[in-house]
């Protein structure tokens, strides 16, 4: 099986060693983002199979970096989980309208984090034929 | 060349001319030659013999002489001067001459008889004269035997006739002899001229034959020597020529040779061994070898055997097939790849007697071919790689080449697609449909997005349809490239549910707000309608005629309160009097309403299972239920039928949702025998407003409440109907184990008494005046109060024991609820009873069997009032005794909040056997005074509480356990609902764990006994701050710890310079990353320095700073 490959935009660099402990080398090709740019830019080279967007990032936010890829760029199947600390829920629900397949409120739990992860893939998986 | 044998015709000039006549005019031409060449002669011939003949006259006749003479001097002139014409008109023709002659006659004759009459005539002999001339004319004139004739005549006449004329013919002697002679004379001229003449003509025709057959020979002659001639010329022509063509065979041998040579490719002559006979250059150089070397080697000799094996050997094919044939080897000696190819040499009976081989370079077409294939190769593989289903067509919407996509999309292998109609493929009809832009743009060439679905694949696609144009902008057909969206389509299918849930719960929520705030003032008005009714019926007799009236209002103010508590169930604002119930017991005491209800015309059936398990259950609401359902039925069968109502026991619903839980159930199910529903009305019952009713005949309520009511009742519906077939209803409700609680039941009609005092409290006059009405005469003490503060003043200022509350829930100021607080804590034991139209978050509805709590729904009649007062007061006087109070300091200290006082007393009762102290408190205000006045070695806390949530008061006490740098003590918090985005909120708060209601004893004590184990209750104010940290991140926790004490100092420098933005961003991130490495109280720092820099609240964050610092410096880490 390919492994599962994660693009995390996160600006900070304890969270990401977080996600780095958190998610199974085994399972997970990773990449990191420290910001909405660089995020896109990743994407754009690389195609994840899921992207997980911290909310709140210097230069560009996740909330900005969704709405390019859902909108501009046009592409509605790669999956998209948001993090974020707000709690506030319409973010999320901001979030939903373009389309996401979950999300992440931090602080998570890093021995959590993968198997929160794999549930939005597989729920996000359309139904096998 | 002469050709007469007479000398005299020798130079006859006509001679050369004859072969072009025929023989006739031949003789002629010569015999009038002849002619004029003797005519000249024969006159000046006679001239002279004229003149010679006077000598004659001399001798015989001197007398006559010259008189004779005379005469024959102008004769022989005459004849000279004929002599001459003749000699000048040689040309002229033969008649001419011939008259001349007859002329020349004619005159010597005349001459001649002249001197004859002078000389005595017929004896005269000078007769012989006239014979001489005769002889000379005819004998000697090459002429006719006619003309001879006429001249003959013509001399003889001229004699005779004068001698006639003149008669005297003396001497007839001499006269015969004369004639006899002359005329024998003449006659033989005459036979020596035709003899003559004869031979003439003969000697002629023989010569013109002679000439002829000359001419002929010299003819042959000259066409021989021209035909040599010309013989000899051709001969030299041809030996000229060879000798070119000898020449240009050489220059051609040398140019073979040298083209033979300049080729690249090798040219090889093979014997019938296939020897080597002649080679090229090329061959020479390819092989590095002299011509000697390479020529008689046998040919396979040059290879290598692996390069030319049998297969291959073009060689070997053509000795088969003796045609032409070409292989390409690869010849791994000189890394090349060539053509070989090979013609035999046959002989004539097509036996092979050699070869001719050429081989040729390749490599740079083999190379060319394998980039060209590479590319090809490339293309494909990038083509079949996008995701992207991607089809080519031609003008004809026939599809010329897929992707791999496309072909999975399409179920189809590639044969299977190719060439397929575009539409037929992706639409599964036979012409191209007008509603698809792609089909469009194979149309019009105009590019096109077209979102369609597919019901022949059964997806949503987005097709991208793109013009294809060669060089010249002519029209190719199309590329189409297909991507499926139907999982995009269904996500926002979803989510267009979802919105449209959304809108139905906004759409109910507004309902029920109106409802609730038109309920509120309705029910204290029907309250004083119904109640005021009721009291002055009973003050009238029946009999009295204003009773009836007083009935009547009563009954309708009952009607509107009726409406009022359907508006209210159905917005779900209803305040829930839960109660351990039999559903048997509710359905029989409703059968003799049932009955009237349903009317005559319909039969109802009971089958009640006995015996039957308990709910949990508000029966006014189960009554509510039924009767709508009841109605329903009814009017489903306009002529009557069968309502059959079931009880019994059973496991969940088979069409169970995914959020049932397992366990028993009380079934409750209605079928009729009515009209059934279709599908789509079914689907449709339990929105509110709709109906199949009338106008003026339904609310569009009736369902969509029962449907709320169940709901709150953690119950299921199912509906089973089909039109014409009836329909059924079955509600489940869960089962509880527990009793039914025997309650002091009042006869209905009768209005209990007493003596306590009771404090009524509300701010509607009318319902006080109402209450007082009704108590003040049953012997109560009755207090009176408008507000909640002014019930607080006056309990504060009644000296004695108030024994019962009873208040309105809705006030202003202070509610029902906090005011029942407020009297519990000042006056311990006393019973509460609340009115209430609706409740709202001052009271909390998920009131769950809670016996303390009772309620009286407005509006009220004193009936109730007067039962519901004296139960209270009855059951608070028998529990009042069990209240333990229990101060042993060496037990565990456990505070429980929790507004519900069933789940109160249910963990009392659980953690009875265990040694501990139990503190019980309403909502999260008291919790947090209680937590921070006393200690606490576990706290057990509801999320939704009165007054202050669980949530909040967590928040609460961690930071005052912050605030006074106080050991975090255990919270356990207690939520209904079983989401982890519930209990991750209750972590983010500060619990420490979380558990779900309903709770099992073992599930609380040993939640209890994992949480204060590693507690020592005497360490509350140590300065080390313990914090466990999963063993996982034990590498990474002290580089956490670094940054942070980084953070302080990045902190304290921004506090300085009032940059907020920077300690808002470390907040945030701390805020995030805390509680991941364990450090909840980092991420509880970090959110409130990030709302500190946002309120740019100096002094806070100040304050957070030398938080984080000391929490820093005392923070001691343990993994496990």
């Amino acid at each position: 099986m390919a492994k599962i490959k994660i693009l995390i935009a996160e600006d900070d660099k304890d969270t990401v060693e977080l996600y780095r402990k958190g998610l199974a080398e085994d399972l997970f090709e990773m990449r990191f983002a420290l910001n909405g740019k660089e995020t896109l830019d990743v994407y754009g080279e690389w195609q994840p199979d899921i992207i997980v967007l911290d909310i709140v990032m210097p230069v560009m936010t996740g909330y900005s970096v969704l709405k390019e890829i859902r909108e501009k760029m046009n592409d509605r199947t790669t999956k998209i989980v948001m993090a974020t600390s707000l709690k506030k829920k319409h973010d999320i629900i901001d979030c939903s309208k373009l389309g996401i397949h979950g999300y992440i409120i931090k602080p998570f739990q890093y021995n959590e984090i993968g198997s929160i992860i794999i549930d939005y893939l597989k729920k996000a998986s359309p139904p096998q034929e | 060349m002469p050709h007469f044998v007479s000398p005299l015709t020798s130079k006859f000039p006509a001679a050369n001319t004859c072969s072009r006549m025929d023989k006739s005019s031949y003789i002629e031409d010569n015999l009038a030659a002849l002619f004029k060449f003797w005519s000249p002669i024969l006159f000046l011939g006679g001239a002279i013999l004229f003149m010679l003949f006077a000598g004659l006259d001399y001798v015989t006749t001197p007398e006559n002489f010259r008189t004779f003479l005379a005469w024959r001097i102008s004769i022989a002139g005459g004849l000279l001067v004929v002599y001459f014409i003749t000699v000048r008109n040689k040309h002229r023709g033969i008649r001419f001459h011939k008259n001349l002659i007859y002329l020349g006659i004619l005159g010597a004759s005349i001459t001649i008889e002249s001197m004859v009459l002078r000389t005595g005539g017929h004896a005269s002999p000078y007769y012989m004269g006239m014979g001489l001339i005769g002889i000379w004319i005819i004998a000697f004139f090459p002429t006719s035997f006619l003309f001879s004739l006429i001249n003959a005549v013509t001399v003889y006449c001229v004699y005779l006739a004068p001698i006639l004329i003149s008669g005297r013919i003396t001497d007839t002697r001499t006269f015969i002899i004369a004639n006899t002679f002359l005329v024998a004379l003449l006659s033989s001229s005459l036979l020596l001229r035709t003899i003559n003449f004869n031979r003439l003509i003969n000697e002629l025709s023989l010569k013109f034959d002679l000439e002829e057959h000359r001419n002929l020979l010299e003819q042959l002659v000259v066409d021989r020597t021209e035909r040599m001639t010309e013989t000899v010329d051709n001969l030299q022509k041809e030996i000229v020529e060879r000798e070119h063509a000898e020449q240009a065979l050489e220059n051609a041998s040398t140019e073979w040779r040298v083209i033979f040579d300049a080729a690249k490719d090798i040219i090889m002559m093979l014997d019938q061994d296939f020897h080597i006979m002649r080679t090229n250059k090329a061959a020479a150089v390819f092989w590095n070898s002299s011509f000697a070397e390479i020529i008689g080697k046998p040919f396979s000799g040059l290879f290598r055997c692996d390069e030319m094996n049998y297969n291959m050997d073009p060689l070997s094919l053509m000795m088969q097939s003796r045609k032409h044939e070409e292989r390409e080897l690869y010849l791994a000696d000189h890394d090349l790849w060539v053509l070989a190819s090979v013609d035999p040499l046959l002989d004539n009976e097509r036996k092979l007697t050699g070869a001719v081989v050429i081989i040729k370079d390749i490599n740079d077409i083999k190379r060319m071919q394998d980039s060209i294939r590479k590319a090809r190769d490339e293309w494909e593989e990038t083509f079949n790689v996008i995701n992207d289903a991607i089809t080519i067509h031609d003008d004809k919407f026939s599809i010329i080449q897929a992707n791999k996509a496309a072909k999975d999309l399409l179920r189809a292998p590639f044969h299977e697609v190719e060439m397929r109609k575009c539409y037929e493929a992706y639409h599964g009809v036979d012409k191209p449909p007008a509603s698809c832009g792609a089909c469009r743009t194979q149309q019009t060439g105009e590019s096109s997005v077209t979102e369609m679905f597919e019901p022949h694949l059964n997806r949503y696609l987005e097709t991208k349809a793109l013009p294809r144009m060669d060089r010249q902008g002519r029209f190719l057909g199309t590329v189409h490239i297909v991507r499926d969206i139907t999982d995009r389509k269904k996500a926002e299918e979803e989510q267009r549910k979802l919105q449209d849930e959304l809108l139905q719960v906004q759409k109910m929520d507004s309902i029920g707000r109106l409802a609730g705030a038109i309920a509120h003032d309705f029910n204290n008005i029907l309250s004083a309608i119904i109640g005021f009714s009721k009291l002055a019926l009973l003050k009238v007799s029946d009999n009295d005629p204003v009773a009836e009236d007083l009935r009547i209002i009563s009954e309708s103010g009952e009607r509107a309160a009726a409406l009022t508590r359907q508006l209210l169930a159905f917005s779900r604002k209803q305040v829930l009097e839960m109660k351990v119930v039999n559903l048997n017991t509710v359905i029989e005491n409703m059968v003799k309403m049932i009955g009237r209800l349903i009317g005559a015309q319909v039969a109802l059936d009971l089958e009640l299972h006995t015996p039957l398990g308990n709910i949990v259950a508000d029966v006014g609401q189960l009554e509510q239920i039924l009767m709508n359902l009841l109605v329903n039925a009814r009017d489903a069968m306009p002529s009557g039928g069968h309502i059959t109502i079931q009880t019994a026991e059973t496991g969940p619903p088979k069409e169970r949702d995914k959020d049932i839980a397992d366990g028993q159930f009380v079934l409750l199910s209605v079928t009729d025998t009515g009209t059934g529903m279709s599908p789509e009305v079914k689907e449709r019952i339990f929105e509110p407003f709709f109906t199949t009713k009338g106008r003026g005949k339904g609310t569009g309520l009736g369902l969509s409440t029962a449907y709320g009511i169940v709901q709150q009742h953690n119950g299921h519906i199912v509906v089973r109907s089909e039109p014409g077939q009836g329909t059924t209803f079955e509600f489940y409700f869960p089962l509880v184990d527990r009793e039914v609680e025997k309650t002091v039941e009042y006869k209905q009609s009768v209005l209990v008494r007493g003596t306590e005092t009771v404090l009524v409290v509300d701010d509607e006059p009318t319902i006080l005046k109402l209450v007082a009405s009704t108590l003040r005469p049953l012997g109560y003490n009755l207090l009176e109060a408008s507000s909640g503060e002014n019930a607080m003043r006056t309990g504060d200022a009644y000296p004695g024991s108030i024994d019962l509350l009873l208040t309105d829930v809705v006030m202003p100021g202070i509610n029902g609820a906090q005011l029942a607080d407020k009297l519990r804590e000042r006056r311990p034991g006393i019973n509460v009873i609340f009115m209430s139209g609706y409740t709202d978050d001052a009271l909390g509805r998920q009131s769950d069997d809670d016996s303390s709590l009772v309620l009286i729904q407005k509006p009220l009649t004193p009936l109730v009032i007067a039962k519901k007062v004296r139960e209270a007061l009855d059951r608070g006087n028998s529990r009042r005794t069990t209240m333990p109070v229990d101060s042993d300091h060496d037990r565990m200290r456990i505070l429980y909040a929790d507004d519900d006082e069933a789940n109160r007393l249910l963990v009392k009762k659980y953690v009875d056997s265990f040694p501990c102290l139990l503190d019980l408190c309403e909502n999260g205000r008291v919790a947090v005074d209680k937590y921070q006045t006393g200690e606490y070695d576990i706290v057990l806390m509801d999320m939704q509480m009165p007054v202050m949530d669980g949530l909040s008061a967590c928040r609460t006490i961690r930071e005052w356990e912050r605030d006074h740098q106080t050991a975090t003590t255990p919270i356990i918090a207690l939520t209904g609902f079983a989401s982890s985005e519930e209990s991750r909120a209750c972590l983010d708060a500060g619990c420490t764990t979380c558990l779900t209601k309903p709770i099992s004893r073992e599930a609380l004590l040993s939640s209890i006994g994992q949480y204060t184990q590693q507690i020592k209750r005497s360490s509350r104010k140590r300065q080390d701050i313990d914090v466990r940290v999963d063993k996982g991140l034990q590498e990474l926790v002290p580089g956490y710890l670094t940054n942070r004490r980084t953070d302080v100092n990045n902190l304290r420098k921004a506090a300085e310079d009032n940059d907020y933005e920077t300690i808002r961003i470390l907040g945030h991130t701390m805020k995030g990353s805390g509680g991941g490495y364990g450090f909840d109280a980092v991420t509880e720092i970090g959110g409130q320095l990030e709302k500190a820099a946002m309120d740019h609240d100096h002094e806070e964050c100040r304050k957070m700073i030398t938080k984080l610092s000391e929490y820093l410096d005392f923070v001691r880490v343990t993994y496990e």
